[in-house]
């Protein structure tokens, strides 16, 4: 009896090793077959969750909508270039190789502001300003999700590879009930996504000023009609020359300005030199310093106040909302119509310019007129 | 002078050269192996372990067998030998042994995995992630440990009701039968406490509901609650705690009480004679026999070797083959999984749950359940172990062990737990808690059209929409042929993700709650592409229902006798149910059922 | 009767029950004595393993002051940030404490006092000022947090219910909001 425990134990010991030799041998493939199932998995609960909190908004398969699209395929939104991360990385000059990281940022703190409001404002559409435009989604940030489930969603957004579906129809259809849908409004002055597919050129300070006002973010802060902004966190900007030249005259202006265009320049260069006593104790930070070039404030005074910057002619109002570069050649066409009219004797050929946009209201209108005779910094 | 010297010193040195030379070294390299033998073996000598390997009688007297058992600290604690008749493979059933075995590969394998856990929210559940696809014999370990605790609880649970039946608890052993409930507590709230560790929806929420029903006991029960979870809710104060509790303060009452148990039992009163030798009408002859000594060293240790090496080998390839402890997603306190489950060994606790109020059922019906079986041998006065001798004990014990295994069942979520079924059918296609029949299928089965465009699969719809001519594409639409009938295309036929597809159609029309609408399919599947390696599956269940009476629960009869369909809540338009679940699925996740 | 009973000498007797010598009762006190010191450490051991929910910290009790000073019926809701609730009073005076984390999804939702109401920048769920839902995906409304109310002995004067209705609160009671107590919003009818 006892020699047959012994053999059996002997037996069992025996074929343990074997058993744990043969199980070794196999672990290096297992391993790297269930390391690379755990990855791909992670893009799979990324795709789940993406229908569950992203599709709303960045549209089905991540084509895009009201938000900008996020897989690699461009072409389908509106028919014109809708980029997706690589192009958006190549774009602001990050390495590929950082898209990961982008992403995963975007999702955890979520956007302020569209970097491109001028094509895509989030959740900022009409009656619904106070919100981010993409909101936080990080529970840090105040939003629902746990950073695995955040690197989940990262993994399935960078998996996208330059894969173009075959089947858009659906696509589509919903991108046009988005389109259709009369309780989605764009706050933005272009209300059809992709409708500009290139900035405006610099060679027309105006559309370059209205294209700044939304690259910047001034739209963010400040109500300004024309550029569809109502944002009330900082003094509004309609009308803006003729506040400015009360805000010069005040006694309470300690800055170094001495006139309303050098006031507004003052504003835009360097933010804290006088900040207007409603605003001071309002909570709200002081407008930060946005490095703005020589060309930019130019343009931006354009924008706001009318005044064109030395050098560039007045353009005819358009009868519609068009783009910049439609109103350039309306400019060319209509110049000599322009030279026919109110026009001041001064230094050079400078024309008042009255906005393109047909939203331009009556004050500014009258702004303009009483800055015809203003002048020229 | 010095030439004297000189010599004088040569012929010392020769002399000393001599004498080593001709000195005894095989004696004295033996006596010192001898020394170095008999200081670790306990007093035996080389000769003498010879002797136990060889199966002879003891080399010396008195017995070195014995004397090393009082000499060696390990081997005090074991009996000198036990009797023949308490050996009985068929009395113990080794179950005690087997308790202290998944004890010892539970410390082991425990220890080793610690190398690689944190217990915090942030990485517990991506520790568990590394281990398994990361680790060499990470899951391999993870499993041995998993498996030696379900192993564990059973043995000891076995083991309580073997001493039971066999009357082992009476008379001396009593404070034994005391040490050893102590020890089943011990060995639940290990398992327990282990339990949270992995830090997935199995885990987080198994223990957030036991340590709920902590909470409804009364008086103590909030502060015994945050005492357990460190917090309102469990996150990472709770997870340090049970952590804690299971690698430090239950191991150490582990090993107090396994020792004080186990010493009564080798050294006091040993293991019970079974009770028809005692009791029975035993011929005296057979009784002298059953009554011998059977002796530690060497007999009782090959025997307990041969055990470990078989139950150690049976354990590994259970573990290399088929055995796989669960991992479900990351816990997450927002969503509850359906048919959250209890661990097996708690299910009657579960059951209990569904009869009545928390407080009663969950704590103090189940307390006072434990304080009877602490004073078992108080209660009972009956000094006679054999079966026949003591039908009250043994009908008690029949009736106990049965009302447990009611209990028990009842604990499943299948019992009492009404799921819709619509939601009930998708949860079993494409479950929560594992990957279930579609995702383990093949990725390649799971079919778009040939162009990769998206295909619809109708699993169950009406007549009219065979003929139609929207959905003649055969390539785009693929309409589910009932079980029995073939698929009309070949290609079809031996498509495991179809068959699956065919269980769903039978599982959706055999619910009578499910009406189907006649304008649309009852369900469907859709198949695309997301990415070029990512499928997106949208399972869709779209029904009617008939308006019932909220009192009787009937189905409301109109006046020509037809049943009436519910309606939306703002029109007259018949209301139309829908249930949709959208999984992704990637070529390589490599799921199994 | 025993050998330290011999040790005292006259001190013993020796019949069978012997009185205490000095040596039992000083064994007795410490004895005693270090059962005392046992509980003690007991104490100790507990106060340190229960989980401190301190005032104001989320879980616990939140002191919130006296009734009076606390924004009043008609204002807008008042956010208490670290322990997680809005303070709202209705027009009939009375106050529900509303947690402020969305049943839908658990993102904090913002008060818009243009539109008066409760809405939730994730994904749009709208509740009323007093909880009670709106649209949105949510599954209920607001949850809520009890609110007692102490007068100035320090005697419980009010509570929330169980249902959760708005408490109306006496003058001058001082408020505390007990965060671990959560009632859960009605389940909207849809």
């Amino acid at each position: 009896m006892i020699r047959i425990e012994i053999t059996l134990g002997l037996l069992a010991t025996i074929a343990t090793v074997f058993l744990i030799a043969l199980y070794g041998t196999r672990e290096d493939e297992r391993m790297s077959t269930r390391a690379r199932a755990y990855d791909v998995r992670s893009v799979e609960r990324g795709a789940e969750m993406y229908e569950q909190y992203c599709a709303s908004c960045h549209g089905p398969n991540a084509v895009g909508g009201m938000c900008p699209p996020l897989n690699e395929y461009s072409g389908l939104v509106g028919g014109t270039r809708g980029p997706g991360i690589a192009w958006r990385m190549e774009e602001l000059g990050l390495d590929r190789t950082a898209a990961y990281e982008y992403v995963y940022s975007a999702i955890d703190a979520g956007r302020t502001v569209s970097s491109r409001p001028w094509r895509w404002v989030g959740n900022r559409s009409a009656g619904n300003e106070g919100v981010m435009a993409m909101p936080a989604w990080g529970q840090n940030n105040g939003g629902p999700l746990r950073p695995d489930q955040m690197k989940d969603i990262a993994n399935f957004i960078v998996g996208f590879d330059d894969f173009v579906p075959t089947d858009f129809a659906e696509a589509e259809a919903w991108l046009a009930e988005i389109q259709a849908d009369p309780n989605i409004e764009m706050v933005s002055v272009y209300d059809e996504p992709g409708a500009q597919a290139e900035p405006p050129s610099e060679d027309d300070p105006i559309a370059y000023g209205e294209y700044l006002f939304g690259t910047k973010a001034c739209n963010t802060c400040h109500a300004y009609e024309p550029a569809g902004s109502v944002a009330n966190a900082c003094p509004p900007l309609d009308g803006v020359l003729a506040i400015a030249a009360e805000r010069v005259a005040d006694e309470d202006y300690d800055g170094a300005a001495d006139s309303a265009l050098a006031y507004l320049r003052e504003s835009m260069l360097d933010p804290g030199a006088y900040i207007v006593p409603e605003y001071r104790e309002s909570g709200s930070s002081i407008m930060p310093n946005l490095a703005l070039t020589e060309s930019e404030t130019d343009s931006l005074i354009a924008f706001l106040t009318g005044e064109l910057p030395e050098g560039f002619e007045a353009a005819e109002e358009p009868e519609d909302e068009e783009e910049a570069t439609e109103s350039e050649e309306d400019d060319a066409a209509s110049e000599d119509e322009d030279a026919a009219s109110e026009d001041e004797a001064s230094e050079d050929t400078e024309e008042d310019a009255s906005d393109e946009d047909e939203e331009a209201d009556e004050e500014s209108d009258g702004d303009e007129e009483e800055a015809e005779d203003e002048d020229e910094e | 002078m010095i030439g004297s010297q000189l010599r004088d010193l040569r012929s010392t040195v020769n002399g000393e050269l001599t004498k080593l030379r001709r000195y005894d070294w095989r004696a004295w390299f033996a006596a010192v192996t001898d020394y170095v033998v008999r200081g670790i073996m306990a007093g035996l000598s080389a000769g003498e372990l010879r002797a136990i390997l060889r199966g002879d009688a003891p080399t010396e007297k008195p017995n070195p067998r014995y004397k090393a058992q009082v000499k060696s600290f390990i081997l005090h604690i074991r009996p000198k030998y036990y009797q023949r008749g308490s050996t009985w493979f068929t009395h113990t059933w080794r179950l005690g042994w087997f308790s202290t075995y998944f004890f010892i590969v539970e410390t082991i394998t425990g220890v080793i995995l610690m190398l690689f856990y944190a217990p915090t929210p942030e990485r517990a559940y991506g520790d568990m992630l590394l281990l398994l696809s990361n680790v060499p014999f990470g899951e391999f370990m993870r499993d041995m440990h998993r498996l030696g605790a379900e192993g564990m609880v059973a043995v000891v649970l076995l083991h309580m009701v073997r001493v039971y039946f066999t009357g082992s608890y009476k008379g001396e052993r009593a404070f034994t039968w005391f040490t050893g409930v102590i020890l089943l507590l011990v060995t639940l709230l290990l398992s327990f406490s282990g339990y949270l560790l992995p830090w997935d929806q199995l885990a987080y929420w198994a223990v957030t509901i036991g340590t709920s029903m902590a909470e409804a006991a009364p008086a103590i029960g909030t502060e015994v609650n945050l005492l357990l979870r460190g917090a309102v809710d469990i996150w990472a104060g709770g997870l340090m705690r049970f952590y804690l509790l299971h690698v430090l303060l239950m191991p150490l009452l582990a090993i107090i009480f396994i020792s004080v148990h186990y010493y009564k039992v080798a050294r006091e009163h040993s293991i019970s004679l079974p009770a028809p030798i005692i009791e029975g009408d035993m011929p005296a002859a057979e009784k002298k026999y059953q009554e011998e000594r059977i002796d530690l060293i060497p007999n009782l240790i090959i025997h307990e070797l041969m055990l470990v090496a078989v139950a150690t080998f049976l354990m590994i390839w259970a573990c290399v083959t088929f055995y796989h402890a669960p991992l479900e997603q990351h816990a997450d306190p927002q969503i509850t999984p359906l048919h959250t489950m209890a661990p097996w060994y708690f299910l009657w606790l579960q059951g209990m749950l569904k009869l009545g109020d928390k407080a009663w059922t969950g704590i103090i019906i189940p307390t006072i359940i434990f304080a009877i079986l602490f004073v078992v041998p108080w209660l009972d006065r009956n000094p006679l172990r054999m079966a026949r001798n003591r039908p009250i004990g043994i009908t008690m014990g029949i009736l106990a062990v049965i009302l447990t295994l009611v209990l028990t069942y009842m604990g499943l979520p299948q019992y009492g737990i009404v799921t819709p079924p619509a939601q009930d059918i998708l949860s079993e296609l494409v479950p929560m808690t594992h990957p279930g029949p579609v995702r383990a299928a093949d990725w390649d089965e799971i079919e778009t059209t040939e162009a990769g465009e998206k295909r619809t699969y109708f699993v169950s719809y009406p007549e009219w929409m065979l003929e139609d001519e929207r959905y003649a594409d055969k390539d785009k639409y693929v309409f589910i042929p009932a079980l029995g009938e073939e698929f009309e295309d070949e290609h079809f036929a031996h498509n495991h993700f179809l068959e699956i597809m065919r269980e769903f159609k039978a599982d959706v029309e055999s619910q009578a709650t499910l009406i189907p609408p006649s304008d649309r399919p009852l369900a469907q599947v859709t198949v695309e592409y997301s990415q070029p390696e990512l499928k997106r599956l949208e399972f869709k269940i779209q029904w009617l229902e008939f308006e019932t009476d909220p009192r009787t629960s009937e189905v409301i009869i109109d006046e020509e006798g037809n049943p009436v369909f519910k309606t939306k809540l703002d029109s007259d338009e018949i209301a139309v149910n829908e249930q949709v679940q959208v999984v992704a699925l990637h070529a390589d996740s490599e799921y199994e059922h | 009767m025993t050998a330290d009973t011999a040790m005292l000498g006259t001190d013993a007797q020796t019949d069978e029950q012997a009185e205490m010598s000095r040596r039992e009762f000083l064994n007795y006190a410490w004895l005693a004595s270090l059962g005392i010191l046992s509980a003690e450490m007991a104490v100790v051991t507990y106060q340190f393993a229960m989980p401190r929910l301190g005032p104001g910290e989320f879980g616990g009790p939140v002191d919130i002051g006296i009734f009076d000073l606390l924004p009043g019926p008609g204002s807008d809701p008042e956010p208490f940030n670290k322990a997680k609730f809005w303070w709202v009073v209705n027009d009939d005076g009375a106050a529900v404490a509303l947690y402020k984390v969305c049943t839908h999804l658990g993102c904090i939702y913002s008060w818009k006092p243009d539109q008066a109401k409760f809405i939730c920048p994730c994904h749009g769920s709208q509740f009323e000022r007093e909880g009670g839902f709106i649209l949105g995906p949510a599954p209920r409304s607001l949850d809520q947090m009890v609110i007692r109310a102490y007068d100035g002995a320090g005697t419980l004067v009010a509570e929330t219910n169980e249902a959760g209705d708005p408490l109306q609160i006496p003058s001058g009671s001082r408020l505390v909001v007990e965060t671990g107590m959560r009632i859960i919003g009605e389940q909207k009818t849809v």
